[in-house]
């Protein structure tokens, strides 16, 4: 199973009526099971790059096949920036509302819930829960629907650090229970590299791949020294200086 | 001031100060039936004695029955079709422009004309009552889920979307929680207006209903008659609102923070 992305280039018409050209040719392929992590400085686009493979942002100028079919026959999950919950349903309700609502999807909803070490508040409003909390529950909605591909948009974004490695885990956790081919957007390098098989550096607008690069750490990363990926980012950007400035971020793994 | 954090104390708050008003009411009633001498303001307890008396002849029961009905039924129609105008004029552009003329012309035609075209366009019967009525309610309901519409988080749209949710789910479960506050808004304005509007219906073209024996009792100024009548409906809403309105709204918003 395998992810196709081909995006010709993506405008959008300006204030002025002039267009712009947020995205150039962005191409890729993912194989099965792959992490890909899309990385690059805030505001290059990173974002529309993920609307248009989930199809929440039209664009003729694009192809986007899985497994040479379109998209829209396959399963997607896609945890935005911010959690996205519906406020008016519980925990276990929000998470089932992407599924079908049978005993046994509760069941597996609160499986998943405990993984995370949340099934003590499944019956509770997201909006009594932290927003660490909240972003773990989107998580467990879209690892529900056992996506064939998954889209994830800086979904640790603005999180204390500490918290934001305890939910990278979790995910490498639920991923390793259902492998799906993910699609990783953030601007952090650390966390491209603790996460990613596999990390396409973008550049500044008009947003185009300018590197393609295969992470080599093994896996399970979970208990790998934070000195061994701080190594490797400055082996990285010793290499590819022009890259992107990142944004010094310390992860503790 | 310290701010309330115990639920219990402001529940009891809230129904004393409820029940303060009324009594209030009621004693200001009584004042000016008694002692202030108020001509043709009969006292609560003439009132009262002519609730008894109609409620005994079975005639306030069938009265009041058959307008409840009307309410009932032109409520529900006018809900119904002005909730669905107002959300698509919410979310598209094009339907909003061609009806927003419209809106506006239905929205400053008054009551009375609506009503008395209807009668004379569709005959003194009960689909001309019922239509009149829910023609006066509908471009309000319009007009306030329009405004919700506008307001629906696209945000929450894009999840719905994105995870391919059924036409039924989308519905109940992430556009119809946003536009709950805005749809009882309108079902607490709309109660309340309908039967004002009903009544005239009933005294204009009907022989039947509250509004047509509110005529009668006009006639013959029989003060008492008029205000057992109202004060009989009046409750009959109040009760509408504690037994189904609130506890429905209670139990929709028991998400949110107290």
């Amino acid at each position: 199973m395998s992810l196709y992305v081909h995006i010709k280039d993506k405008r959008y018409r300006g204030s002025n009526g002039y267009d712009h050209t947020v995205i150039g040719d962005v191409t890729f392929r993912a194989p099965d099971r792959q992490f890909t992590c899309i990385a690059g400085p805030s505001g290059c686009g990173k974002t529309t790059i993920l609307n248009i493979i989930a199809g929440l942002e039209p664009c003729p100028q694009a192809t986007i096949q899985f497994n040479d079919e379109s998209i829209d026959k396959t399963n997607v999950a896609y945890v935005f920036q911010e959690p996205r919950l519906m406020p008016w349903l519980s925990v276990l309700d929000n998470i089932t509302l992407v599924t079908d609502n049978t005993p046994q999807r509760r069941e597996q909803a609160m499986t998943i819930l405990r993984t995370i070490g949340l099934d003590d508040v499944s019956h509770e409003f997201p909006n009594r829960l932290s927003g660490g909390m909240q972003r773990r529950v989107a998580l467990a909605r879209a690892f529900i629907t056992q996506p064939q591909m998954m889209l994830m948009d800086e979904p640790f974004v603005s999180l204390d650090p500490k918290l934001a490695q305890n939910i990278r885990k979790n995910l490498l956790d639920i991923w390793n229970k259902t492998p799906s081919n993910i699609v990783f957007i953030t601007h952090d390098l650390n966390e491209a590299l603790f996460l990613a098989d596999r990390i396409l550096f973008i550049g500044q607008k008009p947003a185009k791949i300018l590197l393609d690069y295969s992470v080599t750490l093994p896996r399970p990363r979970k208990n790998i020294p934070y000195a061994e990926i701080e190594a490797l980012k400055d082996t990285l950007l010793s290499q590819h200086p022009h890259l992107f400035k990142p944004i010094r971020r310390h992860v503790e793994p | 001031m310290p701010p309330q954090h115990a639920s219990a104390p402001l529940t009891h708050n809230v129904f004393f100060l409820r029940t303060m008003t009324l009594s209030a009411m009621l004693a200001t009633w009584l004042i000016c039936a008694h002692w202030a001498q108020v001509e043709h303001l009969p006292t609560p307890a003439e009132v009262f004695a002519a609730i008894i008396d109609q409620t005994q002849s079975g005639e306030l029961f069938y009265h009041v029955t058959i307008t409840l009905l009307r309410v009932l039924v032109s409520f529900f129609l006018a809900l119904f079709i002005g909730a669905a105008i107002g959300i698509a004029m919410g979310r598209n552009q094009r339907i909003n422009a061609a009806l927003d003329d419209m809106l506006i012309i239905f929205l400053n035609i008054p009551a009375l004309v609506v009503i008395i075209l209807c009668y004379i366009w569709f005959g003194l019967n009960e689909v001309a009552a019922i239509t009149a009525v829910a023609i006066n309610k509908i471009p309000l309901v319009v007009t306030i889920m329009r405004e919700a519409a506008r307001t629906i988080d696209q945000k929450l749209i894009d999840v719905a979307q994105v995870y391919r949710l059924s036409t039924a789910k989308k519905l109940t479960k992430v556009y119809l929680p946003q536009l709950y506050p805005s749809f009882m808004a309108a079902s607490r304005s709309g109660l309340s207006l309908i039967w004002k509007i009903v009544l005239v219906v009933e005294l204009l073209g009907r022989s039947n209903g509250v509004g047509f024996k509110l005529h009668s009792y006009f006639q013959l100024f029989d003060i008492a008659s008029i205000l057992a009548y109202t004060s009989v409906f009046v409750a009959i809403v109040l009760i509408i609102d504690v037994a189904i309105i609130r506890p429905t709204e209670k139990y929709a918003n028991r998400w949110r923070l107290t």
